[in-house]
Parts: C-alpha cells; structure tokens; sequence
C-alpha cells in the first residue's frame, strides 16, 4: 500500500559522537518545540497561512492555494484575470510546499524583466529565500531559484537546468508557452519537475490548441490526443463545441477567478477621451500618408504582396509623425519600387521631417504638469518614446523610459527611478507586461493598440490590487483621423474601458477584430463608409457581449 | 503582548538564555541581546563574512539584536548597532532561531532528582505520510533501559518534570548495558508497528490516483501514433528545435515517472532527537515497572539482521 523509508541521520550522527548523547535538557526541550512548528497536523489545512509576516491573502488567493494542493495535486493552471495577484497564489503555493517538505528544490521561469520583482516579493511577501540566476553556478547553489525563460532555455544553462530534478516549476505569462513547437514549450516539457503551475491571464489569444498545449505541459492526456481533442471540442479556432464538457475537463487543472466574482474592492476608474485638432500642417501629412497607404494597399493586395509595413505606418502616423518617419524611411530602401513611387515616399518623409509643432506631444506636455502626480504614459513606438521623453525633458518634467529590451536590471532601475525620483513612465507595451505600478493612478493613452488585450495590460499595471485610489485614464484623439474612430470605438461604442478586465478576450478575440479593424480602415471609400462597418463591428461585439456567458472563456 | 506575541517572547527568551547571550537592559517587551559569535552564525546568514574576518584574525564587536514582538513597542531603547526588528510567526529570524535550537538540541543526557535513578533512551521521532500531500506526527518514545520496555508519547510527561542537565550529588544511577544500535533498532520497530496501525485510507487513495493518473497516461501516449499533420504553423523561435524534442517514448517515461515521484504513498520515519535521561520513575503516570497503558514491550530484534531501512508495505 506505502513504501516505508527509515532516515537514520540522527544514528550516523550519534556514532560520530561516540555513542555519547552529550548536551542540554533545556535545549533538547527547545528544539523538541522547534520541531512542533514544522509539523503538518492534517493534510488539507495551509500551515503557510500562520507565518506570512508581510502578507494578508484574499480570500480567492487562499481557496486557489488550497485547491491546487489539496484538489488538483499540483499541477494547474493559475488563470486568474488581470490584477488577482496570481503572484500571491502562487507564492502561497510554493511556500505551503517548502514548510511540509513536499518541495526544496524549486524554479520560477518568467519575463527577464520580472526576475526581480519575483525575487523580491518572495524575500519579502514570503520570507522564502529565493534568488534571481545570474550566472551558471546559480543553478546548483540555490533551492529556489528565479529565471528569465529565455536565458534558461539557452546553452550552457539548458543543460545544467535539465541535468535536475525540480519539486516545483512556476511558470509566469505561461501564454508564451501556447505554442507546442517553441524552444519554450519544450523546456517546460523536458524539466522534470514534480509540482507544475502555469501562470497567466490569457490562457487562449488566438486558437483553442493554445489551451490545449498549456494543459498538456501539466497533464498528458487530460484532453485526449489532438484529433480527439479537435472532434470533442471544437468548432471552430476561437468557439468551443460544447462548452460545458470542455469546462469540465479543464476545471481538473485549471483555477480562473474574476472581477465580477467579488470578493476584492477595485477602486473606480475614470475614463476620458481627449480631444486633439492637429495643425494644418500635421493634418496635410496625415492626409498624404493616409491616401498614400490607401492607394499601395489596395496594389499590394492585387500583387498578393505584404501590407504589414502599411499597417505599422497607418498606426505610427496616428501616434506621431517622428515615429512614422521610420518606417517611411525604410520602406525607400524596397528595390521593388518604382522611381514615382519612390518620389512619393520621399516627398512624405521630407514633409514628416519638417512638421513645425507636435500639437498632442504639447497637449501631453501640458496635461502632465495639470495632472501634477506620477503619470505613466504608454506608447506602441519607440520613436515616440523617444521623441515624448525628449521634449517632456525640454519642458524640465523628469521622466523615465521603460521598453522590453532593456535588460532586467535597468528595468528594475526604471521603476525604481519612476517611483523615488521621476514624475513620468513612458512605456511601450512589451515593457508594461506584469510590472507592479501600484504606486501611481494615472495614465495616458498616447496612442491606442489596435489589439484589445494590449490595453488590458496596460491598465492592469495600475488597476489592480493593491491601488488604493481612483485610475484615471485618458486616451488621446486626434479629430479627423483613424484614432479618433478607434476611441470612439473603444471608448463609447464597445465601453471596453469600462468592461470588467479578463472579459475582452472572450467577446473579441483579439487577434480577428485586429484584422478587422484593419480591413475597416483599409477598404472603406470614404468616412461614411468607415464609420457603417465599425458601426457594425461594434453591434457584433455588443452581441458577443451578451452572449458571452455561453462562450468557452466565460464557461472555463 | 497577545498569546502569539508572548509565547514567541517566551520562546527567544529561553533560547538566548540557555545558549549564553547577554541580555542588554531594555524595555520589557522588547529583547535586546548580544549574541556570543557561534550563535551570531547560526542566527544570520553570512559565512563570507565569517570567513573574512577569520581569514584576516579580525576582532569585531558582538552582535547586538533588538527584538521587537508587537509593532507599536519602542525602538527609542534600541542600541546604535543593533536595528530594531520585528519578530513575528514565519519571520527570517524565528525560522533560523528554529534551526539552531534543533542543530543544538538534536541530543541530551539529564537527570531527574532522586535517590536512585534508572536509565531511559528518550527518542523524538517524526513520522510522516507522504503522497502529493503531506500528514506528519510528532512521536516521542522512552525506552528502560535496564528492561528495554517501550514508553510512548514520553514527552508529554518529561516537559512537566524538572530535569537537570548535570547529575545530582548523592544519586545512584543504576547502570545499564548500552547498545546504540539495539536501541535504536527497537525503536524503529516500535515505531513501525505505531503506523501500521493508523488510518491509511490516504495510502489507499493515493495509490488508487496513482494507478488512475498512470492509465491515463498509458491511454494518451497510446493513442499517439497516427496522429500528425496538425502542428502549429512554423515561427521564427522553432527553427532547429525538432532535434531538441523529446521523443513520444522518452516523454512518456518521464511524465510516468513525474506521476509515481508526485503520487506514490510513503511512509517516512525519521528520528530528530535522542536524549539519555535518568529518572525516579518511567514517563508518564504509573509507578516503574507497573507497565502505563501505553507502554510497549517488544522483543530486541537480531543485530545481524536490523530492518531494512527501505521496503514495501502491504
């Protein structure tokens, strides 16, 4: 029935005494009561709840610890949406297993750019010694270890990771793993570890085989093989065919608590469109660009040719015309091009370069010294955060870069700076995933991400627990261009600022109302026709709304 | 200070006593001690700092620690070397304070004050179920040593009773044949017929999830072959991956062998402390030799064949 182990440690350890058990009564008493602290009375209870010195759970975030002990065994998938604290759960997880001695040897694989923020909170929430990788003897000195995945799943410390054994793996923003074929996916599938959670709000982006790729890291088989997977839950890429049988197979390794549930206070959000007239310069340029993009897009399509380039420059031209300077230059070097063509673009960048006023960049300028309080501001381009931090700087505001390329401790120096000394963060999206930014409640939209999930994050930088007063978040419009629809859009036809954070992906599907937005934008003749189709995409995101409490999101 | 509060108070407070720190004056619920060295290094974590200083024969000033145990007491009373700190359940120092009086206390010899003293082997044993969850007991045994007769839940009995850690003047302790490995030996079976008569439903459970998890497994990995086509379309991260894959075999092996490391129930038995200890009369109530209703005598087993420290039950 049980396999019977006898440790005889303290045997050895008298015989090195010479059989002579020399010391103490007082002490012995001592260390018998020292020993009544490390004991599991009963196998169900968190004894982690009773030595969290810096921490007070919610009440999800205990129910999740103790149904991914005590029910799923383990192994699950920590699904919580944005702002949760998914971290806390998994915190609670991890130091409920090191107090019963189920895990010693534990690693955390996440964002190179969260490595310190684990690592701290750990130390500090959870009193468990745990220590950021540095270097290729790390793996083997320390228990609990904290890991970018990206290093990890590098040589020489693949190897090394690989060569042992691992009580528990954490994986956060596990949806980098959605993808079976990833050297991600398959050092996850290639550590042997005992405990498994996966970590992440966004379980499913584009495709329900991401789901299914997630759960088949914690549980082979769980959802049969592929093609039995195919023919009893799918309909099509993003609708599932029986919701309730898929729920109930992935209810065995999944936890997914919400907003809507209850149980924690968010403070209020407001949300404000801020209306901005460019000069007639700025909107000379913008019409050019528009009609220029229009006119290729429509050729590219007939030629069967890549419209990728005239998506990004649609989009940076709205954000600023310094960011869209970059990709008209790049787009001169195309040997495809004829000479008229050629012309064109030039004349566009020449006219791009000599833009006398940035009228959003001032209104910003003038907004963050009326707001008078920390302030992130978020942009999709580099040249705009560039261009943005620039001229704050001309204008004696101290502000801070913040963008996914920067190592992992000038990410943590950022923040650091913008929380002691800098009054502004200017952040792109790939460095606004999972940072902590409690700390400040206001936040400008420069520009707004045509994918919905993107704006989700960024919000849940400051929306969440732990915020303890009222979000303000102001999205830019500038009057006659594709932005201002899109924040009408957003704003006021799909009230997606207002929807719960977690519910977006489930009535957009992030990826094909990108498409569609595009092909909106791109196809249409004119602005009456532009406005009827998003018109009619905002009424198929209101139906989907409305049916979402049927939809596999909603039902997982 | 609440009952948390003082009995962590309590706790450090013997602690530093019996290990020979020097009480600092300050107020009454806080403590402020300096620590002799070797428990400054059982007490924090710095052993390249320990090296440096007796590498280069340095000669610093004690540690000075300052104990808070509610948040609101004073850190006006605090020395300049030593930073105020708060202990709370689960806080770094209590876990290492922890650590150190088991490292310290792990053995004992102690007496009892009367004119004749018998012989007793005191064990503390941790007993442990462990499956993809844990259950432990903290089991405390006394064995006589003159007629190997087995005392359980001695402990609770002996925290009761004054017991000196030097022998008493005028006392005879009667002598008994000493042989750690029969007595251990004893124990450990002692021990071993305790489990078996627990509740081991949980052993049952686990083992019926452990068969279940493993069919599963064998069910999937079965079903694979034939399945193909269907991969996700390539992207720029997977390009020479194929070679790094595992292969179906390999992955079955290892995630059969995740499920047995995670599921299979065990037993562990693992004793902490063991203390010599002479006493006027056995743990517990009854008088020495009258037998206690839960005292156990068992026959010593054959020295040449101990038990195995590893095997299969049921």
């Amino acid at each position: 029935m049980y396999t019977y182990h006898e440790h005889t440690e303290l045997r050895t350890l008298l015989a090195e005494r010479g059989d002579m058990p020399a010391g103490k009564w007082s002490m012995f008493t001592l260390a018998f009561e020292a020993h009544g602290q490390s004991v599991s009375e009963s196998f169900d209870e968190l004894t982690c709840l009773g030595v969290l010195p810096g921490l007070v759970p919610f009440d999800h975030q205990i129910k999740t610890a103790r149904r991914v002990i005590n029910e799923l065994h383990g192994r699950a998938l920590l699904a919580d949406e944005v702002g949760l604290g998914k971290t806390i759960e998994a915190g609670l997880i991890l130091k409920e297993y090191l107090l019963r001695g189920l895990v010693k040897k534990a690693l955390i694989l996440v964002p190179a750019s969260l490595v310190l923020q684990w690592t701290r909170e750990l130390n500090e929430k959870f009193a468990v010694s745990a220590f950021a990788q540095r270097n290729e003897w790390s793996w083997t000195t320390y228990d609990v270890l904290v890991a970018s995945i990206d290093t990890t799943k590098r040589e020489p410390h693949r190897s090394q990771v690989l060569n042992q054994d691992w009580d528990l793996l954490i994986v956060d923003e596990a949806h980098k793993l959605k993808n079976s074929k990833t050297r991600n996916w398959q050092i996850v599938n290639q550590l042997r570890k005992k405990y498994l959670l996966l970590v992440t709000a966004t379980p499913v982006q584009n495709d329900m085989r991401e789901l299914y790729n997630l759960i088949n890291l914690l549980r082979p088989g769980q959802l049969g093989n592929q093609a039995m997977f195919r023919s009893a839950h799918v309909n099509s890429k993003r609708v599932p065919k029986n919701p309730r049988a898929l729920r109930s197979a992935i209810d065995e390794v999944m936890v997914r608590n919400r907003r809507r549930d209850g149980g924690v206070d968010f403070t209020e959000r407001f949300v404000e469109a801020l209306q901005v007239q460019l000069s007639p310069d700025e909107q000379g340029l913008y019409d050019a660009v528009t009609e220029f993009i229009r006119d290729e897009y429509v050729r590219r399509t007939e030629l069967h040719r890549s419209v990728l380039s005239l998506i990004t420059l649609q989009r940076e031209i709205c954000s600023s015309s310094y960011a869209a300077m970059c990709t008209l230059e790049t787009m001169q070097k195309d040997k495809r091009l004829t000479p008229a063509e050629l012309a064109r673009l030039r004349d566009l960048y020449h006219r791009a370069e000599s833009v006398p006023n940035y009228t959003k960049v001032n209104r910003v300028i003038e907004l963050v010294k009326e707001i008078g309080d920390k302030v992130i501001i978020f942009t999709e381009y580099r040249a705009t955060q560039d261009f943005l931090l620039y001229m704050l700087q001309q204008s004696n505001i101290r502000a801070v870069i913040y963008r996914g390329g920067y190592k992992r401790g000038k990410k943590d120096w950022m923040k650091d700076l913008f929380e002691h000394r800098a009054q502004v963060l200017i952040a792109t999206e790939a460095g606004g995933e999972g940072i902590n930014l409690q700390f400040c409640n206001q936040v400008i939209n420069f520009d707004l991400p045509w994918n919905p999930m993107r704006i989700e994050q960024r919000i849940g930088r400051v929306h969440r627990l732990g915020q303890t007063r009222p979000v303000h978040i102001r999205n830019f419009s500038t009057v006659g261009t594709i932005e201002e629809h899109m924040v009408t859009l957003l704003q006021d036809k799909i009230r997606m600022f207002e929807l719960i954070i977690g519910e977006l992906d489930v009535i957009l599907g992030p990826k094909a109302f990108e498409d569609d937005l595009m092909r909106t934008f791109m196809e249409s003749r004119d602005e009456a026709e532009v406005k009827a189709r998003l018109s009619a995409l905002s009424k198929r995101v209101q139906a989907r709304k409305s049916s979402a409490g049927t939809g596999m999101e909603h039902n997982a | 200070m609440n009952q948390d509060e003082h009995s962590l108070f309590d706790y450090c407070e013997r602690y530093f006593r019996h290990v020979g720190a020097t009480r600092k004056p300050g107020p009454p619920d806080v403590l402020c001690v300096e620590l002799p060295r070797d428990v400054d290094k059982e007490l924090t974590d710095r052993p390249f700092y320990w090296m440096w200083v007796e590498a280069m024969n340095e000669h610093p000033a004690n540690t000075v620690l300052y104990l808070k145990f509610k948040p609101e007491s004073e850190d006006a009373g605090a020395p300049p070397q030593a930073k105020p700190e708060l202990v709370v359940p689960g806080c770094y120092r209590m876990l290492r304070l922890y650590a150190s009086a088991k490292a310290r206390g792990a053995f004992a010899t102690a007496y009892e004050t009367a004119p004749v003293l018998f012989p007793y082997a005191v064990f503390v044993v941790k007993v442990s179920f462990v499956s993809d969850r844990r259950k432990d007991f903290l089991e405390s045994y006394a064995i006589d040593l003159q007629t190997l007769q087995v005392y359980g839940d001695a402990m609770t009995g002996l925290m009761n009773r004054t017991l000196l850690d030097e022998r008493p003047q005028h006392v005879r302790l009667m002598a008994a044949p000493i042989d750690m490995d029969q007595v251990f030996a004893l124990l450990l079976g002692c021990v071993r017929l305790d489990v078996e008569a627990r509740d081991h439903r949980w052993a049952i459970e686990a083992r019926q999830r452990l068969e279940l998890e493993l069919g599963r497994l064998d069910a999937y990995y079965t079903s694979l072959p034939g399945e193909q086509g269907d991969s996700p379309a390539p992207v720029s991260d997977i390009a020479d991956v194929a070679h790094l894959a595992l292969s179906s075999a390999a992955e079955r092996e290892l995630r059969k062998a995740e499920i047995v490391w995670r599921t299979e129930p065990k037993v562990e038995v693992r004793p902490l402390q063991m203390a010599l200890a002479y006493l006027a009369t056995p743990p517990g109530s009854g008088p020495r030799g009258g037998g206690t209703s839960d005292s156990v005598s068992i026959p010593a087993p054959n020295h040449s064949q101990p038990p195995s420290p590893e095997n299969s039950m049921g």
